[in-house]
């Protein structure tokens, strides 16, 4: 069994492949996945185990017991364990919570979207940058137990509206948009949602309504909820947060950043 | 009768300036207590009775309430499961808006609120419909995918997480 041992955001991790080949794949997409952020070790403690095997031409994984099956080796298995292993690192991250979002830095202050996928988070955030908004991320907002926030730039994943399977990554050099290399300063918390001829109305969420929402978005809750709900407190009391219905994202970037400049500037 | 008892295990407690957070580390649930409810449910010690605290309330917030307002937390509070069990629901078997009608009209101070939402189950479920083949799909871990594996999504989106049990 061929081993490789890294630590990335503080989670020690060990996949163990059954040949070279199947190491290195495995290596590569974690590599990318997680942007690069990996250091390898030796013999880390109570790492997390993901097991890469073959088996009548297909790839079977295990994620710390967990058989997840058998993939295609060229289509399913590598955006499966891309995501799989983003999972592993955000949800047991060590001094980070990690927040499905989508994240920009306007004038220094961060605008986070929670949203689930599918939830039109990677359109705004582009139509945010467009506008002049530095880029930090359209999967996670990372942050720190002072409620402040870290970039986790990602090339920017659309999908097609037509047939939401069919996705293209955009890469960060095609955005002409900066990521902030230290943390920033939350600004807004931004709950909104799609609707044909939705009107933009931002109304204003207590900092416990605040916290309330961000759960269902919070990877690191159900495994470190004494640090999460401490952080998620922090990162509400900083910034405001804000719920509305939206319309289209390219007049919405237009209202956030005019709102963001009237209540917080 | 007994008197109420906050629940003190099995909980994460964060207080903001008017609020309290409470996570719920057995039911993976979080709640929002409004200054109202926080207050009562501090007060609920064991050794108060209703009446006890509705004079606590008064002396502290300087204004009038009466036996329902405190009640009508309580049973929040007791159907959320932050209090130890033994309570009766005052209110039980009557609409929160016939309740918060007969409290509202007399009440000086805001309505007592226990805002509550389900932490998903898992990271899986907060992120994607991802899948390694078609069956996947039909038996991802939220149990809301659907459709065909392609390229390690399912072509159905999940539905929202965590969606659906806000009471307030």
């Amino acid at each position: 069994m061929k081993t490789f041992s890294f630590e990335s955001y503080g989670v020690p991790v060990s996949i163990l492949a059954s040949n070279d080949d199947l190491l290195q794949m495995a290596i590569d997409i974690a590599r990318k996945s997680l942007l690069g952020n990996l250091r390898m070790v030796v013999e880390p403690e109570a790492a997390h185990i993901i097991r890469v095997g073959r088996e009548d031409g297909s790839i079977t994984l295990d994620f710390d017991g967990e058989d997840c099956g058998k993939a295609d080796p060229d289509s399913n298995f590598p955006n499966y364990f891309d995501t799989r292993i983003r999972l592993l690192i955000a949800e047991f991250a060590v001094d980070r919570v990690f927040i499905h979002a989508g994240v920009v830095s306007w004038r220094g202050r961060a605008i986070l979207l929670p949203g689930e996928s599918h939830a039109g988070k990677s359109t705004l955030v582009t139509e945010l940058i467009k506008r002049g908004a530095d880029y930090m991320s359209d999967e996670y907002a990372v942050v720190d137990a002072e409620g402040s926030v870290h970039a986790y730039p990602r090339p920017i994943s659309m999908r097609s509206t037509n047939k939401p399977t069919t996705t293209w990554e955009v890469p960060l050099d095609e955005l002409n948009t900066n990521v902030p290399e230290r943390a920033v300063e939350p600004g807004l918390i931004l709950f909104t949602q799609y609707q044909a001829g939705g009107v933009w109305a931002p109304k204003m969420l207590t900092t416990g309504k605040g916290v309330l929402q961000l759960v269902p978005h919070t990877v690191t809750i159900r495994v470190q909820p004494d640090f999460t709900i401490s952080v998620l407190s922090k990162l509400s009391t900083r910034g405001i947060v804000v719920e509305s219905l939206r319309g289209e994202a390219e007049n919405t970037s237009h209202m956030i950043i005019d709102f963001v400049d009237k209540t917080i500037f | 009768m007994q008197n109420p008892v906050a629940r003190k295990n099995g909980l994460v407690i964060q207080e903001t300036p008017d609020e309290v957070l409470v996570y719920d580390l057995d039911a993976n649930k979080a709640h929002c207590l409004n200054e109202t409810s926080a207050f009562v449910w501090k007060s609920c010690t064991g050794g108060n009775s209703v009446a006890d605290i509705v004079r606590e309330f008064e002396s502290t917030t300087g204004k009038s309430v009466n036996d329902d307002l405190v009640w009508l937390a309580i049973d929040q509070l007791g159907d959320n499961g932050l209090l130890e069990s033994g309570m009766t629901a005052r209110f039980a078997g009557q609409s929160r808006r016939e309740v918060i009608k007969k409290i509202g009209l007399a009440s000086m101070v805001a309505l007592p609120i226990v805002a509550s939402l389900v932490a998903p189950p898992n990271a899986l479920a907060v992120a994607s419909c991802a899948c390694i083949n078609p069956s996947g799909c039909s038996s991802s871990p939220t149990g809301v995918c659907s459709g065909t594996c392609n390229n390690g999504v399912c072509s159905q989106p999940a539905a929202p997480v965590g969606r659906g049990t806000y009471k307030k």
